[in-house]
């Protein structure tokens, strides 16, 4: 049973739903057929009414499972979709994207949490963006004043001194620090040629540099 | 002399960073918006001294909300933050009349810039 439960885990909510909502009106309209057929059999002088009663309550309960089966399917497992869309993009480096599930309820509050992760992430990505050009420069400067280039050879010369193989380390973990925050998209932002420019665009649709 | 301020920025880490900026010198964080949206709304309800807007957000962004607190309150000072630099917004700022911008990444630009700001003005 607990193997069952653990297996249930790993089946599409749409699946689990769907099965939900037909076995919920097979099991209701076995149950009522049987009701009737009973009631009809054994019939005790009822009157008519008593029938006519119970077959409207069937229809109602019918009625109220279909609505329950569409308002489920559009409000909870489609926002859930796009949200796991969404996010699926988020976590591939996207950080423009954006969950527009509105409303106040649990859904909701889970795709804001997503967007503010996001959110986070660009902020905290800009921010190493921008020590690491800093980092950048003054390690160009020290270079300078030590009379080398870091520039000009990838790797440190045979027998380079050990201040030197240290700064021009130091120039490549920088270097593949901001490889990793340009391998990401940005909201409003784009990091090329070394800059970081707007990428805002106005209602027109015009950019503003 | 502690100022009242409204902090605007899409995102909680950065509100929370500008927060702790502010507490050592006295200011106090009479409130904290995502957008410009909660910005222009939560602005007219606390009238805070000044407000330190982000400009790239979601849903509406500084530039925008800016415009609407001037309409509203043309005494209002509004410190813009960015990520980029001043040169990207110069001409919107300016045409905006906002009291100033600084760098995101330089908080003792944005403390002198609060500080500096003549109340009354």
């Amino acid at each position: 049973m607990f193997t069952w439960l653990q297996a249930a885990n790993d089946v599409s909510l749409k699946k689990k739903a769907r099965l939900f909502f037909l076995l919920n009106f097979m099991l209701t309209l076995i149950t009522a057929a049987g009701l009737l057929y009973a009631l009809a059999y054994h019939d005790s002088g009822m009157p008519k009414n008593f029938y006519a009663v119970l077959c409207i309550l069937l229809v109602v309960l019918l009625s109220v499972q279909v609505v329950a089966m569409v308002y489920f399917t559009r409000g909870v497992i489609r926002p859930l979709a796009e949200i796991q869309a969404a996010s699926r993009l988020m976590a591939d480096g996207h950080l423009e994207t954006l969950n527009h599930v509105k409303r106040a309820d649990e859904i909701g509050s889970l795709g804001e949490n997503i967007n503010d992760l996001a959110i986070n992430m660009q902020e905290v990505l800009l921010f190493v963006w921008n020590h690491s050009q800093s980092s950048r420069d003054l390690l160009e400067n020290i270079a300078r004043n030590l009379n080398f280039s870091l520039e000009a050879e990838k790797h440190s010369p045979a027998g380079e001194n050990g201040v030197r193989k240290d700064i021009r380390k130091m120039h490549r973990n920088n270097e593949n620090l901001k490889s990793i925050v340009m391998s990401f998209s940005y909201f409003e932002i784009k990091l090329e040629d070394e800059k970081m420019v707007s990428d805002y665009r106005q209602e027109s649709g015009v950019k503003i540099s | 002399m502690s100022k009242r301020v409204l902090i605007v920025d899409d995102s909680s880490m950065m509100r929370k960073m500008i927060a702790k900026l502010l507490q050592p010198p006295g200011h106090i964080v009479v409130g904290q918006a995502k957008n410009g949206l909660e910005a222009i709304e939560m602005y007219k309800s606390l009238k805070p001294d000044i407000v330190t807007m982000d400009i790239t957000m979601r849903e509406m962004d500084g530039l925008a909300a800016a415009k609407e607190i001037l309409s509203y309150d043309s005494s209002a000072h509004i410190i813009f933050l960015s990520n980029l630099d001043e040169e990207v917004y110069r001409a919107e700022v300016e045409a905006l009349g906002a009291r100033g911008f600084a760098s995101k990444h330089k908080a003792r630009e944005i403390l002198d810039m609060i500080e500096q700001t003549e109340m009354g003005e």
